[in-house]
């Protein structure tokens, strides 16, 4: 088409408000594929298939939650070592510096983030970091996981009858 | 009891802040007591479309410990309430955004209802403003770049833990390529609060001297009634809206025009008499 042509089309499709627009149907089958790849179903009553959820749900590598040096449940294969380093870390860094809110350790290649929260440490590892707002959204979903499961509630001796499960590594 | 809700979007550029002062202002002609904040530290213009650029003390000043909350509230048009955000871009590097919830609980419980205007994106600051608040609006337009962002932004809300209560699509034009509300409500599984059309009014409303909020300005307007029935919506109280002003033909503004220009010569002469008069 010539410029004349096209031109003498625009100011025709102006006058006549003719409207050539069309729904993009392909766009919109890709948003539908998209949606269904990022639904989270974590109505579970397991502490660490629960955590094998969550980790999925926040885009982690693993969740590891202790309290009083103990390994309250992991979705990691190294639960024991990750809270031992983050008690050791806690207690170097409130020592040396200040009461910490979050420590994030940047490693080779993934992120070590330990972040104390009510009576637990969570101890996220993943690719990126996570700003203290996404890992208190973790720890808050799982503090009300273990409150509506009645899980390591009151001391720091985790004898519910749960425990079985506790050092079991959640499906990945 | 006060709600506090984030208007997000995740793109850019959809009308969300213009969204939030129109809301505002909606909801306080209808005697709440609203508070406005824009939680946008980084492109604050809140307060240049409320008309209010020149604020001393900013949420910048607040966040950064500088400044005590009730200093940054200042009074705006039609009775809302504003909390700014500075334009300085070195404010902004030192701002730590993750105070904004403690800040805004620290006041909330002194309004019915209290608007945060969240940035674009999907990053910290945005999470801020998410948090800060206990429910959220997403704002899109009815086409695919637009809802695709929403979509991220409604899955990073829920992974924060706040569920969002509805879309409001803008610049609504009922073009055929439009995606239509159905298919939005189907991707977002959210409920549609109202669809905002087109309005030109809407960007003339930047362009004045004194800049107001559309909904002051030409509250009868396209826009203006929508916004007034999405703040009944939220509210649920009744906001009365406008006769709609009807899109006029050419011979209609032809015709429309030359009556305008006798009544501002009829205007004239009385001027002038007063005048002789004095």
């Amino acid at each position: 088409m010539g410029f004349f042509s096209r031109a003498f089309g625009r100011v025709a499709s102006i006058i006549l408000d003719i409207d050539d627009t069309q729904q993009p149907k392909e766009q919109i089958a890709a948003l539908n594929d998209f949606l269904a790849r990022n639904r989270f179903d974590i109505e579970t009553t397991d502490l660490v298939e629960f955590l094998g959820l969550l980790k999925k749900k926040h885009l982690v590598d693993s969740i590891t939650i202790s309290r009083a040096g103990e390994v309250v449940a992991s979705s990691s294969n190294n639960g024991i070592g990750d809270s031992f380093a983050s008690a050791a870390l806690l207690e170097f860094v409130a020592k040396q510096i200040s009461k910490p809110e979050t420590i994030l350790l940047k490693m080779a290649n993934h992120w070590f983030m330990v972040f104390p929260f009510g009576q637990n440490i969570y101890i996220v590892k993943a690719s990126t970091n996570l700003s203290t707002i996404e890992l208190r959204a973790v720890a808050r979903e799982i503090e009300e996981f273990l409150k509506k499961e009645k899980i390591g509630k009151g001391n720091g001796n985790h004898n519910h009858k749960k425990e079985t499960l506790l050092m079991k590594r959640a499906a990945a | 009891m006060v709600r506090t809700i984030t208007i997000v979007s995740g793109k850019g550029g959809v009308g969300k802040t213009s969204l939030t002062a129109n809301i505002g202002v909606a909801l306080a002609q209808s005697g709440l007591k609203v508070l406005l904040i824009d939680a946008d530290v980084a492109m604050a213009n809140l307060s240049l479309i409320l008309g209010m650029q020149s604020s001393p003390i900013t949420l910048h000043d607040v966040l950064l410990g500088e400044s005590n909350i009730q200093d940054a509230i200042y009074d705006g048009p039609a009775g809302v309430f504003l909390i700014p955000s500075g334009l300085s871009l070195e404010a902004y590097r030192r701002v730590d955004a993750e105070r904004l919830e403690s800040v805004i609980k620290s006041v909330q419980e002194n309004y019915d209802f209290v608007l945060i205007d969240a940035p674009a994106g999907i990053e910290k600051n945005v999470m801020a403003a998410i948090v800060a608040g206990e429910e959220t609006i997403i704002v899109t337009t009815p086409d695919s770049p637009s809802i695709a962002d929403a979509l991220k932004i409604k899955l990073v809300a829920q992974r924060l833990g706040v569920n969002p209560i509805g879309i409001i699509i803008n610049f609504a034009r009922n073009e055929k390529g439009e995606i239509k509300a159905d298919d939005i409500v189907r991707l977002l599984e959210l409920p549609i609060l109202g669809i905002v059309p087109e309005d030109p009014e809407v960007r003339k409303s930047f362009m004045q001297e004194n800049v107001s909020p559309v909904i002051l300005r030409k509250p009868n307007s396209p826009a203006s009634n929508a916004i007034k029935k999405i703040a009944a919506k939220i509210s649920g109280k009744s906001i009365e809206a406008g006769f709609e002003e009807k899109k006029q033909g050419f011979f209609s503004r032809l015709f429309g025009g030359f009556k305008k220009k006798q009544g501002t010569e009829q205007l004239k002469e009385e001027q002038d008499k007063n005048k002789i008069g004095e």
